[in-house]
């Protein structure tokens, strides 16, 4: 059977049937995104690549102890796993997640951009950077939504559950992290 | 906002979440109302600022990990079946 084929409910079944490669499957579905996500929460690659790490585990014990229950969508079950150690691991430092002018140093070791050549790469990389600091600079709980539904894409509904806040509360800090990012632009005369 | 919509409808259509009927009704209003259409090309171009930043993977040795996890998880489970 192709699993590429298979749906996430259904691999989800056969995991649990025992069959492991369901499992290599679902991750190889949903990495980017659950990675992504984690990482623009907590803007550290080590630290995304842990807390990546404890989703994953978290998401086999709760499936081994038979403790998933299909009331909705797997990825976005996942996703809520990742927000949450991402809320725990700040509780634990006792701070928030702090506005940085980031050099974008790091992005060259994670991004893929094999196929160009080295210019195409530094602009990709630095257009990259200046989206990542304009995301950064959001409010937190803009820069919450922002992640959750472009990068993550779970849905306003989904993400109001998540961030307990009402459908339209998570749409209004949508608009307004897309009117203040255009802001930034003006202000800081950004080109992207 | 005019013509009936409010801007969080429009956030919701430029990300797919609008009902069929919404969709018409908006895509309908788009052809007359050039505010909304000019709230929505705004709309557009800051999401299209978004997309520039590309989905990142997790490291190899992260996935193998989970995997080893897994697999070790699945021998003690075996183990204590016997």
């Amino acid at each position: 059977m192709r699993l590429k084929m298979v749906r996430d409910r259904e691999l989800v079944k056969m995991y649990v049937s025992g069959n492991d490669k369901a499992l290599a499957e679902l991750i190889r579905r949903h990495k980017d995104r659950v990675y992504t996500q984690i990482y623009l929460f907590v803007k550290d690659d080590i630290l995304a690549e842990d807390l990546f790490q404890d989703t994953f585990i978290k998401v086999i014990e709760t499936l081994r102890r038979g403790k998933y229950y299909e009331d909705g969508k797997f990825l976005p079950w996942v996703l809520r796993i990742a927000y949450n150690l991402c809320i725990d691991h700040y509780r634990k430092v006792k701070r928030t997640p702090t506005i940085t002018n980031n050099d974008g140093y790091d992005i060259f070791k994670v991004l893929k951009f094999s196929e160009d050549n080295a210019e195409q790469t530094m602009v990709k990389t630095e257009t990259c950077t200046k989206v990542r600091n304009l995301i950064d600079q959001l409010p937190q709980e803009q820069r919450e939504v922002v992640i959750l539904r472009h990068y993550a894409e779970l849905s306003f509904k989904e993400i109001s559950q998540i961030t307990n806040v009402s459908i339209n509360t998570a749409l209004g800090r949508m608009r307004y992290a897309l009117i203040n990012m255009r802001k930034l632009i003006t202000e800081k005369q950004i080109v992207i | 906002m005019t013509s009936g919509f409010t801007s969080n409808d429009l956030l919701r259509y430029v990300y797919g979440e609008t009902s069929v009927e919404e969709t018409l009704s908006i895509e309908c209003s788009l052809n007359s109302n050039w505010n909304l259409k000019e709230q929505l090309e705004e709309l557009n171009s800051s999401v299209n600022i978004l997309d520039k930043f590309k989905l990142r993977s997790p490291s190899d040795s992260s996935i193998e990990m989970i995997m080893r996890y897994n697999n070790k998880a699945r021998a003690e489970e075996l183990e204590t079946s016997f």
